[in-house]
């Protein structure tokens, strides 16, 4: 077997040449493991561009701390197919309803411009405890809702405004723009929110957390079905226990940028 | 389906699935003009479908406001072999043409508006 048909992405020297040449190449065990499930569900490997963008996020999450805090989570974007961005970064991968192959863009992520498809994460709300949780997104559009549950917790998009963590008292903030947000608690009298790269604390008692689905693209109702399906482009989610909002920021904004000079 | 191959000219109005079985699947630029509207009988067929051989992709038909459902056009994109294939296979046949294929706007327009407050 080649060098070329054993790797997880596409190297221009690993057919026919004895030495890898000088460019960086994945080392991250997690990091080649991701790329060897992407490339099963694409059908062929990544470029090397993207390939060490993905390498580079998995070793700066790790070195930050935040990826033991990542549990559920899909980056996507960069992958080749739709299928390939559903392939989970970590945790059990999502259930698509209504997107198609010409949703997903290998640099915008996935945007259904309708606002009928959604994920459903399969996390549920109470999967992680009261007082140690994060949300958090990257948006490419506008659209209100990123991930949410019901009453609990949610995270809006680039057209939305509203923030829950483990309470009913949304936090509001002042403006929208697409990018990265996220929320996370690690303690019951407070939680943080980060948009627009920045970091507010908000002063909220946590309340228990509730049985419900996290969905992306949409929020969930009283029932726990898929309710107001939004237009949002999103480009990666996340979803575990609390961690460091301003780093996981740093990573994935650097990854996106890094997919859009790749491609 | 990639848009620049096309080997026969598609219908310009289409009034049911069954007019565009020949041209499946359909490019996604023009899938996604339009809406699949159907009864409720044939939502809940679809549900069952899903639900007998649960496959990664699936739909959702949405309930508008005058007792019929939709899904959206752009899932004819990935018929009869693409994402959806497996369970779209499954389906009755000689029932495509009561699923009417209604352009995008006007369907869209019959779903419940979303609930203002947020989240």
């Amino acid at each position: 077997m080649s060098l070329a048909s054993r790797l997880p992405y596409d190297h221009p020297y690993a057919g026919g040449y004895p030495g890898i040449g000088s460019q960086p190449l994945p080392t991250d065990a997690d990091a080649i493991d991701y790329l060897t499930r992407m490339a099963t569900a694409d059908g062929a490997g990544v470029e090397v561009g993207v390939a060490t963008a993905v390498d580079a996020f998995f070793k700066d999450a790790k070195e930050s701390g935040v990826f033991s805090s990542i549990r559920a989570s899909c980056v996507l974007a960069g992958a080749r197919t739709l299928a390939g961005a559903l392939v989970p970064l970590r945790g059990d991968a999502p259930t698509p309803y209504g997107f198609v192959s010409g949703d997903y863009s290998r640099t915008d992520g996935l945007r259904d411009p309708g606002g009928t498809s959604y994920l459903n994460t399969n996390v549920r709300d109470d999967d992680y405890p009261q007082d140690d949780f994060h949300m958090a997104g990257y948006s490419t559009a506008s659209g209100t809702y990123m991930l949410s549950s019901f009453d609990s917790s949610a995270l809006s998009g680039g057209g939305g405004n509203a923030f829950l963590c483990r309470t009913s008292t949304p936090f509001y903030r002042s403006t929208n723009t697409v990018g990265f947000d996220g929320l996370t608690r690690s303690e019951s009298s407070r939680y943080f929110v980060r948009t627009q790269s920045t970091t507010v604390e908000r002063a909220d008692v946590s309340a228990e957390p509730v049985d419900i689905p996290i969905y992306a693209f949409c929020r969930s109702d009283a029932a726990g079905n898929p309710a107001a399906i939004t237009a949002i482009g999103i480009a990666f989610y996340s979803i575990g226990t609390s961690l460091d909002l301003a780093a996981l920021d740093s990573h994935i904004s650097s990854y996106v940028t890094a997919i859009g000079a790749a491609l | 389906m990639p848009d620049d191959i096309e080997t026969t000219p598609l219908p310009e109005n289409p009034a049911t699935v069954a007019d565009l079985l020949p041209h499946l699947p359909v490019p996604y630029h023009y899938a996604r003009q339009y809406a699949c509207v159907f009864s409720q009988e044939l939502a809940e067929r679809l549900i069952a479908i899903q639900e007998e051989q649960p496959q990664q992709f699936r739909v959702t038909p949405l309930p508008m406001t005058d007792g019929r459902f939709l899904i959206r056009g752009a899932l004819l994109s990935e018929v009869p072999n693409g994402l959806y294939g497996h369970n779209f296979q499954r389906l009755d046949a000689s029932r495509f043409d009561e699923i009417e294929l209604a352009p995008w706007a006007e369907a869209v327009a019959l779903l419940p508006q979303p609930d203002p407050v947020e989240p």
